[in-house]
């Protein structure tokens, strides 16, 4: 695809898939996003494909019928090396401002006890950093982010929670991530938003894809329910 | 309309599920066993896309109260009309206020309406799944509207329905990339019997029997409906229509699509044993 991420595996998955998975140590922002544009071109390229899935490292193309796997994997491949040439397409980073309101950080006295910190620090390292989207998944719209700083990583909750409440902000070892909807979960809570980062009446459900940025802002509780009510576009900040 | 008098153990609405987005984290869904689903609109002449109830071990109670034409289909299962049974697998014609009821399923049934019926479309699909549909599963009270069918004469779908694809205990399935980090003594214990856990759900089935493993979790990979995961602790996962789109589990075999479907029928607690496919 790029020179520098020629290091793959083309995978026979089933009767109907193909999966690829690239050589990378770890989640890489330009890598995500070349990703992004490769996922495009193949969908555009090919009538027979279903759908894809991406992760951070990998690729799951899933075909319309089923196909002749060797011939299926020659041809990826050879998108794979067509891709090359316009290797300077990237797309865009977008970087949304989510409120986040600290105050409801159910786990931010323990996370401050583990890292031997303030909740004040602990909030302020949440908040200062600047977060890429690894990849959607685990919830319909949940958002994995990375990377956390190191000085405020902390393990999943050993027992999960019956319910962690939707907009939740957790943290779980180097990822942060944003609970899309009411569900069971063992991430460490920081914080709430107030805005739908996911709505199953829209289409595309969700504004976030996988190389995006995320920046949180601390707000208050009052603030927290205006937001609520109001719930005001997401917009990129460079949009 | 369709008026659910008792809704029984977990009854949904189901088609073929909702692709393209799984780039969302939105799971496939969809009927656990399409290939009833399909036989179920193509014996009333029906577009086979169009959805269709699915229910399972204790099924619903339903009031139809316009004339129209069903179809329930299922490897097993007590149908009553009135409270008097019926065959399964066929046209059933129903007159108005008629009564159906459908219990003792082993394991997934279908019914379909002759030309459907009305229900709530979320990002192409008709499949109920929380947080996407406003109902994960039909409850009592619910009402879903079909146009009355007055013509009795409807042309006879002519499928032979054959049982026997159910009877087999074998799985076919294809490995996946971590298979190769099996020992030899875990891949000899993959070619016996397995039994199916109580536990299992639309997510996922699981299977009773623990395999000593000392394989850590890899980093998230997609997996697919039919995706064999062997746990940390030993437990074999086998995801199912609703499963999360990414995985962090080695992944040990991929389920064909027929599999799917006979896996999706197996009694709880039957054995069952995998057979090893060259793609």
């Amino acid at each position: 695809m790029i020179d520098q991420y020629k290091d793959y595996k083309i995978i026979k998955y089933s009767g109907n898939a193909i999966s690829i998975e690239w050589k990378i140590q770890n989640f890489q922002i330009d890598f995500t996003r070349k990703l992004q544009v490769f996922i495009n071109y193949l969908k555009k390229n090919n009538d027979n494909i279903l759908y894809i899935t991406p992760t951070f490292d990998s690729l799951l193309i899933r075909f319309k019928n089923p196909v002749n796997l060797n011939a299926a994997q020659e041809i990826i491949e050879n998108k794979l090396q067509n891709f090359k040439a316009k290797s300077e397409d990237s797309i865009n980073a977008r970087t949304f401002q989510i409120p986040v309101c600290y105050e409801f950080g159910e786990d931010l006295e323990t996370i401050a006890n583990y890292s031997k910190l303030s909740i004040i620090d602990v909030i302020e390292i949440h908040s200062n950093q600047i977060y890429n989207i690894h990849f959607i998944g685990f919830l319909p719209g949940f958002l994995y982010l990375g990377e956390v700083d190191e000085a405020i990583q902390i393990p999943r909750k050993k027992t999960p929670r019956l319910e962690v409440k939707k907009g939740s902000v957790g943290i779980a070892e180097n990822q942060s991530g944003i609970y899309s909807s009411n569900s069971p979960g063992g991430w460490q809570i920081v914080g709430k938003t107030p805005i739908e980062i996911f709505n199953a009446n829209q289409n595309p459900p969700s504004k976030f894809l996988p190389g995006d940025q995320v920046k949180f802002h601390q707000i208050s509780k009052s603030k927290y329910a205006q937001l609520l009510k109001d719930q005001p576009k997401l917009k990129p900040e460079n949009d | 309309m369709i008026e659910v008098l008792n809704a029984g153990f977990y009854t949904t609405i189901q088609d073929y599920g909702r692709f393209h987005y799984t780039q969302y984290g939105i799971p496939l869904s969809g009927a656990m066993d399409r290939r009833l689903f399909r036989l179920s609109n193509l014996l009333l002449d029906n577009d086979e896309k169009i959805p269709a109830i699915e229910m399972i071990y204790v099924g619903a109670k339903l009031k139809f109260t316009e004339q129209t034409t069903v179809c329930i289909t299922s490897p097993k299962a007590e149908v009553k009309l009135n409270g008097i049974s019926v065959e399964l697998n066929k046209q059933l014609r129903l007159n108005r206020n008629d009564e159906i009821s459908v219990r003792q399923i082993e394991s997934f049934a279908y019914l379909a309406v002759k030309n459907g019926f009305s229900s709530e479309k979320k990002l192409n699909s008709y499949s109920q799944y929380k947080t996407i549909t406003k109902k994960s599963k039909l409850e009592k009270g619910d009402k879903l509207y079909y146009s009355p069918n007055v013509n009795s004469t409807l042309k006879n779908a002519n499928i032979k329905f054959d049982n026997s694809y159910y009877n087999s205990s074998e799985i076919d399935v294809f490995v996946l990339p971590e298979y190769s980090c099996l020992n030899e003594f875990q891949k000899k214990r993959l070619n016996m019997d397995f039994t199916l856990s109580p536990k299992s759900n639309r997510m996922a089935f699981q299977l009773n029997e623990i395999i000593e493993n000392q394989m850590n979790g890899i980093s998230s990979k997609p997996v697919m409906p039919g995706t064999v995961q062997l746990t940390p602790e030993g437990s074999l996962i086998i995801l199912m229509r609703d499963a999360q789109v990414t995985g962090g589990y080695p992944r040990i075999f991929q389920l064909t699509e027929d599999s799917i479907n006979r896996l999706a029928q197996k009694k709880l607690n039957s054995k069952i044993k995998f057979k090893i496919n060259k793609i």
